[in-house]
């Protein structure tokens, strides 16, 4: 049986819980790296941070912001495996994106609703021509 | 029955080792594939549920590990992760993993289903 609504309280404190770290480690290194400031081990925390925010989102059903994540777990990846040229312009749009979910991951605390993030996955796939 | 969870998420690592306990197995984990690894010979699992995206030795290393060790015929592993491309599929089982399950598509009965039947064929 999938997650049923007595999961997804149980749980909620849980995700929130590794959620809210895995965002904050994001924001910092988006912007070390919005400063220049790039090495192996930001790429790889910011690639492994959104996989894992994006898993636990889609678990909990919180599709929207497992979506946008999952664009950003992808930026990285790509980058990572050299098929993808992270310009300062994708970094620049992939901060703001992660800045959208905070504000997912807020009012999920606070309403237990996520922000409807289309338009910002739909803006970054474009910008990054990421199909997966 | 004991399982040993190799999961570097604490989300699923609580989420997964809270359920299987409730059906009353033994959990045991470990939050990358280096502790993981060298937890199978201490706490000798029946069958292991392994994540591939993890720090200090991913879930392809420890697949290889086993392998080299002789493990890998003797535990069942149970791939569990997100990537769900044929490629990391087909690795995955080409190093000896038993099956894989998309942990974020949540549905545990068929999780335990598969748990029991590999366990019944090691």
């Amino acid at each position: 049986m999938p997650l049923t609504p007595d999961d997804k309280i149980k749980y909620k404190a849980l995700y929130l819980q590794t959620a809210k770290p895995y965002v904050s480690q994001m924001q910092e290194i988006i912007h070390a790296l919005q400063n220049g400031q790039e090495d192996e081990e930001k790429l790889e925390t910011i690639h492994r941070s959104a996989h894992s925010l994006s898993s636990q989102s889609t678990m909990m059903e919180y599709a929207s912001t497992a979506a946008l994540s999952h664009v950003i777990e992808l930026i990285f990846r790509g980058k990572k495996e050299k098929t993808l040229e992270v310009t300062p312009e994708i970094i620049n749009e992939t901060a703001k994106a992660i800045e959208q979910i905070k504000a997912s991951v807020d009012a999920i605390e606070s309403s237990d609703q996520e922000l409807d993030l289309t338009k910002d996955t739909e803006a970054l796939r474009g910008l990054t021509h990421i199909q997966e | 029955m004991k399982i040993l969870l190799i999961e570097d998420d604490t989300f699923f690592r609580g989420f997964y080792s809270t359920k299987l306990k409730e059906k009353g197995m033994e959990v045991e984990v470990a939050p990358d594939g280096e502790e993981g690894f060298n937890k199978i010979a201490v706490f000798n699992p029946d069958l292991i549920l392994l994540d591939i995206i993890m720090p200090k030795k991913d879930g392809f290393e420890v697949l290889s590990d086993m392998g080299k060790a002789g493990l890998i015929n003797k535990i069942p592993v149970l791939v569990f992760s997100t990537l769900g491309g044929e490629k990391d599929v087909e690795k995955a089982r080409l190093l000896g993993a038993r099956g894989y399950v998309n942990k974020s598509f949540f549905d545990f009965d068929k999780l335990y289903t598969r748990i029991m039947d590999l366990s019944k064929k090691a």
